[in-house]
C-alpha cells in the first residue's frame, strides 16, 4: 500500500547511572503511517531494547508522550511518518525530550515534576456556587460555555511549556496559568479572589511575552495566549 | 549479578488507591469528603492520574435524569440486564442504575464542564442498547462532555482529590499485595524513576488498576493496560470473574486500533470486503451495518478468514473498508468530521475520498475481581477479604455480566466507586493499623525482578509479545472453539517458559523501560492463560464470548465464572451464582428480568 | 498548527523567502512567526537601550557645541547616515509590535493576522519616508507645533491604557512599562522623524540648543527621558527574569540595571535642566 520511508532518527540519550548523555542515531524503514511511536517501538524491538521513551493512550488524549522533533515540541503519537516528512521537508529527524522536567532516561522526562506547576494553579473549583435546589444541576448556558470551553480540553501535555519563550523559572507556564485562567471564567467558582492573587503572583500571567507559542504548539490546537491575554485582560 | 533486591523505604497511610483512575479516585474522593484527614497514597503508572485511561472514554455517561418525562431508571435496568444477556447481578444493577443522576449532578457539582441545552442544563444523547418503554425507542439517556466525557470525569475526580491532598505517586506499579493473616495491608511498589521498591502499609486498600486488554494485537487501550491489578489478586491466591468476556468493537482503526465510533455507520458508512462487497447485507438483511457490536465484529472476522479481507504491511495486520465517499458533504463537514479527523490523522486516509481500513479491535473487559455490591473482595462467594476492596474496570460486582452497554462503564466507575469509598469508611472505623511488615513481603516482587535482572537468556521482550498478540487474537478472539483455545493454552504455556528467559537489555533499576514491561509481559501472559481458560470451560455464547462450537446460550451456564491461579497453570474453578434480586422481589414488570432472549 | 498565523498567497512568497534562512525558518516551523516576532521585540528593544546609551552621551556632548559639532561632522558620512537610517527598523517595528501586543493582551483584539500586514505596510512607509527626509531635508516645522500635538495625541494614548489597565491586578511595574510604551508610541515616531525634518534639525548644535530654550520643549524631553529610561530598564529586568533563576546574580543584575538607569537618568535630566 504505501511506499516504505526510510527515515534517520538521531536522538538524544541520557543515562541516569553514569549521567551521560550523547546523540544515537537509528536508521530505519518503515511506512508512511506509523505514528512515531511506533518508530521507537520499533527501534526498541530490532535495533535497541534500551531506549526508554514515553506514552500512554497513543491517540492524542493524553499528553505522556511529548517530545521535541527538529525544534517542536509534540506528541509523538499523533505524528505520522509521512506528515513528518512533509512537514519538516527532510527524512532525517533530531529527537530531544522536553525540556520543562528532568530528563529520566533517553526521551522520558520527569512530568509529575512539570504537574506541580499545574496542581499550584489549583485545578478544581475551590468554592462551588450553590445549587437552585437539592439534586439539580448548576445552569450554565451554552454561550457562557463556549467561551471557555477550549481551554477545558488541554491534556497537560506541556509542549506549550516547552515552547514558551519565558517558561523557565519564574513563569508557572501557559498549560498552568490557563487552568487557573479556566476556572476564573467559570460561573460556578465563587473563589475569585484566590484566584486572582493566583493568577497575578510572582510566577503568574504577566510573566507571559505573548509569544503564542504555545497556541502554535498546541497539539489541541487550543489558542492558549488568548486564554492567557483574557487574564491579563481581567476580563473573566 | 544484580546486587540484591531489597525495600528501599515504608510508606505507611489509611487508604492506598492501587491505580489512581477514574473508580480509584472517585473513591479516594469520597474518602475525603466523609474524613477529609484520611491520609491517602493513590498510585498509578502514568505521570499524574489525569493520564489515566479514564481521559479516552469518549461517548458519555449513562444516567435517568429524575426530571425526565419519559424515561425511568426501570428501563435502564432492563437494558442493562437484558445487554448482559441475563449475566449480570441485579442488586448491583439496581443499585447503580437508581442512583446514576446523583452522580452526575456530583461530578457537576465538582467542576465538570458536560455539555449543556438551550436551557443550560446537561445535556443527553441517545446510545446504542439504551431505550425507552422496555425497549421500545431511543433513550436520551447518556450525558456527556462532547466527545471527552471520561476526560471530563477524569479530571474531576483529580481535582477534588487534589483539593483534599491525596498524596499521588505516579510512575510506579503496585508488585505484590500485602496480607497479614487474611486481611490485605497494603502493597508493595515499584517506582520508575529511581527504580526504588517501597512497602506501602495501609489500613485498607482499593484495587483500581482498570482495563486490561493489551493482551490483544489491537486493542483500544493503553499501553499500562497489563492487567497488573488482576494479576497480582492471582499471585496472592485471590479469584477473578468472568475473564473470558471480552467485548471487541468492530470498528477499530487498523493499526493503532483506535476507535471509530458506532456513529459513522450510524450516519450510513457501510462496510466492504475485499471485493468491495457490502457483506453485512448477508450476515443481517435487516440490521445489515447497524446490527450488534458482537454480530458485526464476528462477521468481518468471517470475511478475513475465508480470504476476504485485507491485508496492511505497515501495521502488519488484517482489515476491512469502512467506505464513507458516498456520505453527503455536510455529513463529513459537520457531523462526523472529528471521528474522521482520527483517520486523517493516524491512518492517513481522507474519508471522502478514500476506503477507510478497520478491524475489530479489543475494547474492555467486562470481568475482573470479584466483589460484593459494596466493593469488597471476595476470597469466594460467601467470603470477602477483610481490608481489601475493588472497583472500576478492574473488579467485577457484576454491573456488565458477560456483555456491557455503551456509557454503561463510566457510570459503573463513578457509582461503585463512590459505593466502595463508603464502604471503606466504615471499615476504616475500627481497623486497626498494620501491625509492620509480613516476613514474606516482597518474595513475590524480588522473585520476578531478580529473575529479569539476571537472565543470560537469548529471548527478547518483543518477540515473546508478538506471538502473545497473535495467539490472542486469533484464537481467543472473537470466535472461539475448543481445538484453537487447547492450543493458545499450549502456546501460553511455553510463552510464559520464554518469558521466564527474557534478558533484559539494562540491568540498572534506574528509569529501565525494558525491566518495567517484561514485568507487564508476565502480567499479560497470567491474565491471557485465565481468559483462555475461562473461555474454554463455558461451552456456551453469552454476551460477548461467543463458542462456534456451542453457539446458543444455554442455561446451564447461569452463573459467573470464577478462576483461581495461585501459580501459573495451577487452574481451579469456582461458580458464583447470578444475582437475580429484582425479578425476585417481583415488582412492576419482574418478568422481564427473568432470563429473556436478547434479540434487538 | 491550527493557530499559526495564516497567510495569504502573494504573501507566502515573501515569507518563504524569509524562510530561506536556516535560523528564521527553523524557528517559524517549531514555535510559529509570533514567536519570532516576540524575539524579534526583545532584540529591538535591547538594540534600542543600547542606542540610548550611545545617543545620552553624544547629547551630553552639547555642553561642548563645538566638540558636539565637530563629532556630527565626523559622523555625517554615507556609512554612518545610512546606520543612522537603519535605526528607523528598529524603531518602527517596536512601537508598532509594541501596540501590537498592548492591543492584544488588554484591549482584546485578536485580529493578528490584519495587525501584522499593517505593521509591515506601516513600517515600510515609515522607514521609507525617513529615508526619503535623509535625501531630501528642506522641510521646515514649528517645533512647538509638532511636539504639541504629538503630545496631545501620546498623553490620551497614555490615559487610554492607563485606565484599560490600572484596575487589573497585574504587577504595577509591568502596567508602568504598558503604559509608558502607550505614551511613547507616538513620541519615538515622532522624534525621529522630526529630527531629520532637516539636517540642522537634529546635528546641528544651534538649533538645539535654541530650541531646548523652550521650557515646552524641556518638559517634553524630561517626560521622554524618564518614561523611556523606566521601560528600558524593566524591559531588561524582564528579560533578565526570563533566563536567571532567582538568587543572587539576578539580584545583582538588577541592582546593576537600575543604577545604569539612574545614572542615564541624571544625565538625562542635567542635560534639558542645564542647557
Ligand atoms: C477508547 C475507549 C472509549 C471508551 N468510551 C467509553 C464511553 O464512552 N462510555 C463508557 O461508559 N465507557 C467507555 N470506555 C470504557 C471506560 O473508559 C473504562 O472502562 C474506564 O475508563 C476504566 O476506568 P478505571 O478507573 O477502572 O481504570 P483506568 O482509568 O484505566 O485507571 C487505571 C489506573 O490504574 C493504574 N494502574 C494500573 N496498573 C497499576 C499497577 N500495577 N500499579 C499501580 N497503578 C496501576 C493506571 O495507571 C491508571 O491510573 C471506553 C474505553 C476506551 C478504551
Ligand atoms: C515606541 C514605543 C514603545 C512601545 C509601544 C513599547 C512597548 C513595549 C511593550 C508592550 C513591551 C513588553 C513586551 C513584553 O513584555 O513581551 C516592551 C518591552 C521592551 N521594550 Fe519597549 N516599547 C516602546 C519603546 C521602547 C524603547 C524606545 C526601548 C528602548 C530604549 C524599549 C525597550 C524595551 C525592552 C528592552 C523591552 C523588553 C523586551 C522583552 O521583554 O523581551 N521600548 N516594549
Ligand atoms: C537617529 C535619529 C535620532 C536623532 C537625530 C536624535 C536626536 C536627538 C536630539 C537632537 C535630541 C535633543 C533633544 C531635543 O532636541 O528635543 C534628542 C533627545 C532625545 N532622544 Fe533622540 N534622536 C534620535 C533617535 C532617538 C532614539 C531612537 C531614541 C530612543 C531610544 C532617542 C531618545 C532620545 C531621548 C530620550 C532624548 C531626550 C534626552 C534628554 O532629555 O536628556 N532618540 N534626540
Ligand atoms: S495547552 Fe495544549 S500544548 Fe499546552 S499542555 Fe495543554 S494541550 Fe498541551
Ligand atoms: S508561549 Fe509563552 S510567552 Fe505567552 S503566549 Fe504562550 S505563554
Ligand atoms: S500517548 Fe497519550 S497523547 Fe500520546
Amino acid at each position: 500500500m504505501s511506499k516504505p520511508y526510510k527515515i534517520t532518527l538521531e536522538i538524544k540519550r541520557y543515562d541516569p547511572d553514569t549521567n551521560l548523555s550523547w546523540i544515537q542515531s537509528y536508521t530505519v524503514e518503515v511506512g508512511g503511517i506509523l505514528r512515531f511511536v511506533d518508530v521507537l517501538r520499533k527501534i526498541n524491538d530490532e535495533q535497541d531494547p534500551t531506549l526508554a521513551w514515553a506514552s500512554s493512550c497513543e491517540h492524542a488524549q493524553c499528553g505522556s508522550c511529548g517530545i521535541i522533533v527538529n525544534g517542536k515540541p509534540l506528541l509523538a503519537c499523533e505524528l505520522l511518518v509521512k506528515d513528518a516528512i512533509q512537514q519538516f521537508k527532510t527524512n532525517s529527524f533530531k529527537l530531544r525530550p522536553l525540556t520543562i522536567a528532568p530528563v529520566l532516561r533517553d526521551l522520558v522526562v520527569d512530568l509529575e515534576k512539570a504537574y506541580e506547576r499545574v496542581h499550584k494553579a489549583k485545578p478544581y473549583l475551590i468554592k462551588p456556587a450553590p445549587i437552585p435546589e437539592e439534586g439539580d444541576e448548576y445552569r450554565i448556558s451554552q454561550e457562557k460555555l463556549d467561551t471557555y470551553i477550549e481551554a477545558t480540553q488541554c491534556i497537560n501535555c506541556f509542549c506549550c511549556a516547552t515552547a514558551c519563550i519565558s517558561t523557565h523559572h519564574h513563569f508557572i507556564g501557559p498549560n498552568a496559568a490557563m487552568a487557573n485562567i479556566v476556572r476564573l471564567m467559570d460561573p460556578r467558582e465563587t473563589a475569585k479572589e484566590e484566584r486572582t492573587e493566583i493568577l497575578y503572583r510572582e510566577d503568574g500571567v504577566y510573566r507571559c511575552h505573548t509569544s503564542r507559542a504555545c497556541s502554535f504548539v498546541c497539539p489541541k490546537n487550543i489558542d492558549v495566549s488568548h486564554f492567557l491575554a483574557l487574564g491579563k485582560e481581567g476580563r473573566f | 549479578m544484580v546486587e540484591k533486591l531489597a525495600i528501599g523505604s515504608t510508606l505507611t497511610c489509611d487508604v492506598l488507591v492501587i491505580g489512581a483512575g477514574g473508580a480509584g479516585l472517585r473513591a479516594a474522593a469520597q474518602i475525603c469528603e466523609e474524613i477529609p484527614e484520611t491520609k491517602i497514597i493513590a498510585l498509578t503508572k502514568v505521570t499524574s492520574p489525569q493520564k489515566s485511561h479514564t481521559t479516552t472514554a469518549q461517548g458519555g455517561m449513562a444516567a435517568v435524569d429524575p426530571r425526565d418525562p419519559e424515561d425511568r431508571p426501570l428501563f435502564h435496568m432492563f437494558d442493562t440486564w437484558k445487554g448482559s444477556d441475563c449475566s449480570a447481578d441485579q442488586n448491583v444493577i439496581k443499585k447503580v442504575c437508581d442512583t446514576g443522576w446523583e452522580e452526575v449532578v456530583w461530578l457537576e457539582r465538582h467542576g465538570m464542564h458536560f455539555s449543556r441545552t438551550g436551557e443550560g442544563r446537561i445535556a443527553k444523547r441517545p446510545f446504542g442498547g439504551h431505550m425507552l418503554n422496555f425497549g421500545e425507542k431511543k433513550a436520551f439517556r447518556a450525558c456527556y462532555e462532547a466527545t471527552r466525557t471520561g476526560k471530563g470525569i477524569m479530571d474531576t475526580v483529580w481535582d477534588e482529590c487534589l483539593k483534599y491532598g491525596v498524596n499521588f505517586i505516579g510512575q510506579c506499579v503496585a508488585t505484590e499485595l500485602l496480607f497479614d493473616d487474611n486481611r490485605c495491608i497494603g502493597a508493595i511498589i515499584f517506582r520508575f524513576p529511581e527504580g526504588e521498591f517501597k512497602a506501602v502499609l495501609a489500613k485498607a486498600t482499593i484495587i483500581a488498576t482498570g482495563g486490561k486488554t493489551r493482551m490483544y494485537q489491537v486493542s483500544t487501550n493503553c499501553r499500562g493496560n497489563t492487567g497488573d491489578g488482576l494479576a497480582i489478586a492471582l499471585n496472592a491466591g485471590l479469584p477473578v470473574m468472568d475473564l473470558e468476556a471480552v467485548q471487541f468493537h468492530p470498528t477499530g482503526m487498523v493499526g493503532p486500533g483506535i476507535l471509530a465510533s458506532e456513529a459513522l455507520r450510524g450516519e450510513g458508512a457501510i462496510l466492504r470486503n475485499k471485493d468491495e462487497e457490502p457483506f453485512m447485507e448477508r450476515y443481517a438483511p435487516t440490521a445489515k451495518d447497524l446490527a450488534p457490536r458482537d454480530l458485526i465484529s464476528r462477521s468481518i472476522i468471517t470475511e478475513i478468514r475465508e480470504g476476504r479481507g485485507l491485508f496492511n504491511e505497515d501495521h502488519n495486520a488484517h482489515h476491512v473498508w469502512l467506505d464513507l465517499r458516498h456520505l453527503p458533504k455536510e455529513v463529513h463537514e459537520k457531523k462526523i468530521q472529528e471521528i474522521e479527523s482520527f483517520f486523517r490523522r493516524f491512518v492517513g486516509v481522507d474519508p471522502e475520498i478514500e476506503l477507510c481500513p478497520v478491524a475489530p479491535t479489543a475494547h474492555y473487559q467486562m470481568g475482573g475481581i470479584p466483589t460484593d455490591e459494596y466493593g469488597n473482595v471476595q476470597r469466594d462467594p460467601e467470603d470477602i477479604v477483610p481490608g481489601l476492596f475493588a472497583c472500576g474496570e478492574a473488579a467485577a460486582a457484576s454491573l456488565h455480566g458477560l456483555n456491557r452497554l455503551g456509557t454503561n462503564s463510566l457510570l459503573e466507575l463513578i457509582t461503585m466507586g463512590k459505593v466502595t469509598g463508603r464502604k471503606v469508611v466504615e471499615y476504616l472505623k475500627d481497623a486497626k493499623d498494620p501491625e509492620g511488615l509480613p516476613s514474606n513481603a516482597g518474595d513475590i516482587t524480588f522473585g520476578q525482578f531478580s529473575t529479569y535482572l539476571n537472565n543470560k537468556g537469548s529471548e527478547q521482550y518483543a518477540g515473546v509479545r508478538h506471538v502473545l498478540r497473535h495467539t490472542m487474537m486469533d484464537k481467543v478472539g472473537i470466535y472461539r472453539s475448543e481445538k484453537p483455545l487447547l492450543e493458545a493454552i499450549d502456546t501460553l504455556k511455553e510463552l510464559r517458559e520464554r518469558a521466564l528467559h527474557i534478558a533484559v537489555s539494562l540491568t540498572s533499576l534506574k528509569a529501565n523501560q525494558d525491566l518495567w514491561q517484561t514485568w507487564e509481559l508476565n502480567n499479560l501472559i497470567t491474565v491471557s492463560m485465565v481468559i483462555a481458560q475461562g473461555a474454554l470451560a463455558r461451552k456456551e455464547s453469552r454476551g460477548a464470548h461467543f463458542r462456534e462450537d456451542y453457539p446458543e446460550r444455554s442455561n446451564e451456564y447461569n452463573y459467573h465464572t470464577l478462576v483461581y491461579m495461585p501459580e501459573f497453570d495451577k487452574i481451579s474453578f469456582a461458580k458464583r451464582a447470578i444475582d437475580m434480586s429484582i425479578f425476585k422481589a417481583k415488582g412492576e414488570r419482574y418478568e422481564l428480568f427473568d432470563y429473556i432472549e436478547r434479540k434487538y | 498548527m491550527e493557530n499559526a498565523i495564516k497567510i495569504t498567497k502573494p504573501e507566502s512568497y515573501f515569507v518563504s523567502l524569509m524562510g530561506k534562512i536556516p535560523i528564521l525558518s527553523y524557528y517559524s516551523h517549531s514555535r510559529g512567526w509570533s514567536f519570532l516576532i516576540t524575539w524579534g521585540h526583545r532584540l529591538s528593544g535591547l538594540t534600542l537601550v543600547f542606542y540610548m546609551f550611545a545617543h545620552l552621551y553624544t547629547l551630553s556632548l552639547l555642553f561642548q557645541p563645538e566638540k558636539f559639532d565637530a563629532d556630527m561632522q565626523f559622523l555625517n558620512n554615507f556609512l554612518f547616515t545610512f546606520l543612522e537610517w537603519c535605526v528607523a527598523i528598529p524603531v518602527i517595528f517596536h512601537a508598532l509590535n509594541g501596540g501590537r501586543l498592548i492591543l492584544y493582551e488588554m484591549f482584546h483584539v485578536r485580529a493578528e493576522e490584519m495587525i501584522i500586514r499593517l505593521m509591515v505596510i506601516i513600517g515600510i512607509i515609515y522607514i521609507a519616508i525617513v529615508g526619503f527626509f535623509f535625501i531630501e531635508e528642506s522641510r521646515q516645522i514649528s517645533a512647538i507645533v509638532f511636539w504639541s500635538i504629538t503630545v496631545i495625541i501620546s498623553l490620551v494614548a497614555f490615559f487610554i491604557v492607563f485606565f484599560k489597565l490600572w484596575s487589573t491586578g497585574n504587577s504595577l511595574m509591568w502596567k508602568l512599562q504598558r503604559i509608558t510604551g502607550g505614551f511613547m508610541f507616538l513620541m519615538l515616531i515622532g522624534h525621529m522623524l522630526f529630527m531629520h525634518m532637516n539636517y540642522l534639525a537634529g546635528h546641528d548644535s544651534k538649533t538645539i540648543l535654541l530650541r531646548m530654550q523652550s521650557p515646552f520643549i524641556k518638559g517634553v524631553d524630561l517626560i521622554f527621558i524618564l518614561f523611556l529610561l523606566f521601560h528600558a530598564g524593566y524591559g531588561m529586568f524582564s528579560i533578565a527574569t526570563d533566563y536567571l533563576r532567582p538568587g543572587p546574580v539576578l539580584k545583582s543584575l538588577t541592582f546593576l540595571i537600575i543604577v545604569a538607569m539612574l545614572v542615564s537618568a541624571f544625565f538625562g535630566i542635567r542635560l534639558v535642566a542645564a542647557l
